[in-house]
């Protein structure tokens, strides 16, 4: 895998390699209304509207 | 994926139907809801039964708007059990749009559904072994749909997408190579093909040189990444292209073609230059710094990355990676008091394993400068900081890697 990639970048290499280039990072007003960083209360919701979990794992590079 | 999908209004119709839940793999807060989705490259994308955490869908890299309403799609009937091989097979989406199948029905639609069936029952298992982590099984699973599917299967470009990662973490680069080489003239058109051309690229030039078939395989992939990056009306994400461009230079490197790599580089820097002028606002003009500040490196030119990521640093004062990147870029110029004050304000924003490339910067900045006790008490800082990290957060490899330049530096 190249380390240099946007997308995806192995995170074995993510803490050395990727300084100088790394994948999209952050912007501003998503669409879609989105719990940040608590799985527990994301999980809790999905369970009370009985409707699946969309997950997506990033980081700020 | 932050600036360019989900913000796209075709997604809003999807907001009821899930509950969305983003996490940042870099606070420490998420490490135990990594380490259990075996989080093993960004982004990923999973989507969740709740009533038993299974993962029902998962998809490694980037997609389009488009792409991502299929994911959608696939992860809300994995979840619902409406496919697999004990229901009804997988529909096409006119199907779908048209609601539940009528088994009477002999439309050109439903008779493609029923051709698919195989496949999709295929597909239902792969992505289930790929959903659970087992990438080598799931590879195995996602080669017997691929063979199962007829003509023009609509999750195709999927399955070949997930294959490729999956036989890229099982380490099978031949399989990998093999799989883009066949699917790509079947994807050339479409969204998947950046992504095909640069894994089967890049699964090429991890082959042992020994290896026979190596050079042709490496020609005919690169020959697809170069039409790839020569089709202009190809609807994929730009720094999908721009990662063409890496896997091209990788190549051309390969081939100890100096002269080569060198137009690469120039012919990327100059469409990443492009895409930021067109960008509508910093956030996403600051997408592009990362493959800027590569290309400036390539081409031996860092002062020229200075400007922009400066402008970034203005633009967005809580993000730690333009001060970072610019103490790359000055490392690289050999201003070392200015790469380490950048190195300074980076430090004093970043958090999580993110710490760990600052701290190697730095290193490497005392080091340049003469400064040898610096840059091994930095490592050692680095180090612990590394063995610090709970389960999910914590890379042996990165310990290991951290390990070996210390020693090397005693």
């Amino acid at each position: 895998m190249n380390a240099h990639r946007r997308a995806p970048l192995l995170l074995a290499l993510a803490g050395v390699l990727a300084l100088a280039a790394g994948p999209v990072r952050a912007a501003a007003k998503p669409v879609l209304p989105f719990i940040k960083d608590d799985y527990a209360r994301a999980l809790h919701e999905a369970r009370a509207r009985q409707v699946p979990l969309f997950i997506g794992a990033w980081a700020p590079w | 994926m932050r600036a360019f999908v989900f913000t796209d209004r075709s997604l809003a119709r999807h907001a009821g139907q899930f509950v969305w839940l983003e996490i940042d793999t870099e606070k420490a807060r998420n490490a135990a809801v990594r380490k259990r989705l075996k989080v093993q490259a960004l982004p990923t994308f999973f989507v969740l039964d709740p009533a038993d955490e299974r993962v029902a869908l998962r998809w490694v890299g980037g997609a389009t708007a488009p792409e991502m309403v299929r994911l959608l799609d696939d992860g809300a009937l994995a979840v619902s059990g409406k496919r697999g091989p004990s229901t009804s097979p997988s529909l096409p989406d006119e199907t779908r749009a048209a609601g539940a199948m009528d088994v009477r029905d002999d439309s050109a639609a439903v008779r493609r559904a029923r051709a698919a069936g195989p496949a999709n029952a295929a597909l239902a298992r792969a992505d289930s072994l790929y959903g659970a982590g087992d990438d080598a099984a799931a590879a195995r699973a996602y080669d017997e749909a691929l063979a199962l599917a007829p003509e023009g299967w609509p999750q195709d470009a999927r399955a070949v997408g997930s294959a490729l990662f999956a036989l890229a973490s099982a380490g099978d680069d031949l399989a990998a190579a093999r799989l883009a080489r066949a699917a790509f003239p079947r994807l050339a058109r479409t969204s998947a093909a950046a992504n095909v051309a640069a894994s089967g690229l890049d699964a090429a030039l991890s082959l042992a040189d020994s290896l026979p078939g190596r050079p042709d395989l490496v020609v005919a992939l690169e020959t697809d990444a170069r039409a790839v990056v020569a089709d202009t009306a190809l609807a994929i994400a730009a720094d999908d292209r721009s990662s063409v461009y890496i896997s091209l230079l990788d190549a051309r490197k390969d081939a100890g073609d100096d002269a080569g790599a060198r137009q690469v580089a120039s012919a990327w820097a100059a469409f990443l230059e492009s895409q930021a002028a067109r960008a509508p606002n910093p956030d996403a003009r600051a997408v592009f710094d990362s493959h800027r500040l590569s290309a400036c490196l390539e081409l031996g030119v860092p002062e020229r990355a200075l400007p922009m990521l400066e402008a970034s640093e203005r633009d967005l004062p809580g993000d730690y990676n333009p001060p970072a990147r610019l103490a790359v870029a000055l490392k690289a110029l050999r201003r070392w008091d200015e790469a380490l004050a950048a190195s300074d304000r980076a430090l004093a924003k970043a958090y999580g394993p993110r710490q760990l490339g600052i701290l190697q910067t730095r290193s490497d900045i005392y080091a340049g400068r003469g400064d040898a006790a610096a840059a091994r008490r930095t490592l050692e800082d680095a180090l612990a900081l590394a063995e610090s990290f709970p389960p999910g957060q914590r890379s042996e490899a990165t310990i290991a890697g951290l390990k070996k330049k210390l020693g090397a530096l005693k």
